[in-house]
């Protein structure tokens, strides 16, 4: 397979996290298994290109790179929190591919031009340069990854379904796929309702990059293999969940896949009781973060904090009785709250499950917590993740 | 505003001031391609050793476990041509394990010769 994307460096404070991937990379390390042979063409910052090339030789992928003069870095807090995107600078010379499988992906540097016989387009973003056509790129069949907020229309009425066959109709692709928040995607074949691929369950949720493996898996499976782009879609997904816990690479084959367990098929992301200290700045941030983040990806939030404000010490009782309407809680552990411990013993009493954000607890204190059958998650997104999915049980 | 990009922790430097020889790297990093049965005997504390690894024209750099057995690669990350040439000049290397489970193993690489 050939792969055009760009190789940037990831740094993320929580978890530390200081890695040479990009889009390009990442697919390119992703696929080395599956698809033997495969080539990345890059742009590359100078001082690390050759650490490019190092790494995609020791996984059989030939690097193609072109150096540039600024090092580009995507910055995290954690894995959901990506900072401004950085800015390459302008006229650098542009890629030009063809090859009977191609998977590109919109890069910082400028557009790729792309000739194939099959070809997985992400554009990364909904600027019109990235479309695949902008360039004059063109493909015999051409599928388009996007993720799944890029089919909501600046017009309400216009259902994500029209959005997607426009794509088809201004891009020439005969296969949309939107790729959800959680996991999992819609598959749009020509005009027939689209196709719901679920995504299946992992330990621990790592995020950064795992759209990248979504398509890379895709364009393995649909455009490599020849699977009908609903199957392809679907070990796509048990790609990322193989991926997603521990930013496991390269992907293996689909036979070790198999065993993966989707996530719970319900219409809402059941109801999540939010809890945590907020004495300090750092615990504001972090509680505020963890509400906004579980309405992100889908669930609906009870916080006693944000829910009575300055009334919270009058509001036990009202409280208790929220948490029982909640289909799990999300214990902000550190810090050693007595009203959070409070609120575990008294989820764990009345069987609601209780997942414990603990990147600094006390060992005695998360033993008592593991021995109430609470999860333990150790960084903040798996934490959001865990949460979720036990709201939607 | 506190000073620093979010990513950066204000942890210790990922590589020391650079010796005569260029090889004083001290870098934290997760292996990749962890093998499961491998990972499963290795605990935190633990040292792995690190081998050159070549495959045709390709050269990489590996960590075993205490019984040999190949737990996962380096690679993908800034320095690692560095520490590949300083392996082919046989400056000895140990990963020292910061974190490990069956699917994740992160390790403090640094040269154990004086």
């Amino acid at each position: 397979m050939i792969i055009v994307g760009g190789s940037y460096r990831e740094v993320c404070a929580y978890p530390e996290w200081d890695r040479i991937y990009g889009s390009g990379g990442r697919a390119a390390v992703a696929v080395s298994g599956l698809s033997p042979g495969s080539v990345l063409h890059t742009y590359a910052y100078s001082g690390w290109a050759a650490d490019v090339r190092a790494t995609m030789a020791s996984f059989g992928v030939r690097a193609e790179v072109v150096e540039i003069e600024k090092e580009l870095v995507f910055e995290y807090y954690h894995p959901l929190s990506k900072e401004p995107v950085p800015k390459a600078s302008a006229g650098l010379p542009r890629i030009t591919v063809s090859g009977e499988v191609v998977l590109s992906f919109g890069m910082l540097e400028g557009p790729s031009t792309v000739v194939a016989g099959r070809a997985v387009h992400d554009p990364q973003s909904d600027s019109p340069e990235a479309a695949f056509s902008a360039s004059g790129s063109r493909a015999g069949e051409l599928a388009y990854v996007v993720r799944d907020y890029m089919l909501a229309a600046a017009d309400p009425s216009q259902a994500a379904m029209d959005v997607a066959t426009r794509i088809m109709a201004d891009e020439g692709a005969s296969v949309v796929v939107a790729r959800h928040a959680i996991g999992g995607a819609s598959v749009y074949v020509g005009d027939t309702k689209p196709r719901l691929v679920p995504a299946y369950i992992s330990d621990t949720w790592f995020k950064i990059g795992s759209g990248d493996v979504f398509c890379a898996a895709f364009a393995h499976y649909w455009g490599e293999r020849r699977l009908d782009p609903v199957e392809a879609a679907d070990l796509a997904s048990r790609s990322v969940a193989h991926f997603n816990d521990g930013h496991r690479l390269p992907l293996p084959a689909p036979h070790a896949l198999g065993a993966l367990v989707p996530q719970p098929d319900t219409a809402h992301g059941g109801r999540v009781f939010l809890s945590g200290p907020a004495a300090t700045l750092p615990q504001r941030w972090l509680l505020d973060q963890a509400r906004w983040w579980l309405l992100d990806l889908g669930s609906e939030v009870f916080s006693p904090f944000h829910e009575y404000g300055e009334r919270l010490a009058a509001s036990a009782g009202p409280a208790l009785a929220g948490l029982r309407a909640c289909t799990a809680v999300l214990a902000l552990a550190d810090g050693g709250d007595p009203g959070t411990s409070a609120v575990i013993g008294h989820a764990r009493a009345v069987g609601v499950p209780v997942v414990v954000l603990a990147e600094a607890v006390a060992a005695t204190d998360l033993a008592v917590h593991a021995g109430m059958s609470c999860e333990i998650a150790r960084d903040f997104t798996t934490a959001l993740y865990r949460a979720h999915l036990a709201g939607m049980r | 505003m506190s000073g620093g990009p979010p990513g950066r922790r204000g942890r210790a430097p990922r590589r020391l001031q650079q010796s005569g020889d260029g090889c004083d790297l001290h870098l934290t990093v997760d292996l990749i391609g962890v093998r499961r049965e491998a990972a499963d005997r290795v605990r935190a504390g633990d040292d792995l050793r690190i081998e050159l690894v070549h495959e045709g024209a390709a050269v990489g750099a590996i960590c075993r476990n205490g019984e040999g057995a190949v737990v996962g690669a380096l690679a993908a990350f800034p320095g690692l041509t560095r520490l590949l040439d300083c392996l082919a000049r046989e400056v000895p290397f140990v990963a020292h394990v910061e974190e490990v489970s069956s699917t994740r193993c992160v390790v403090t690489v640094s040269r154990t010769d004086p």
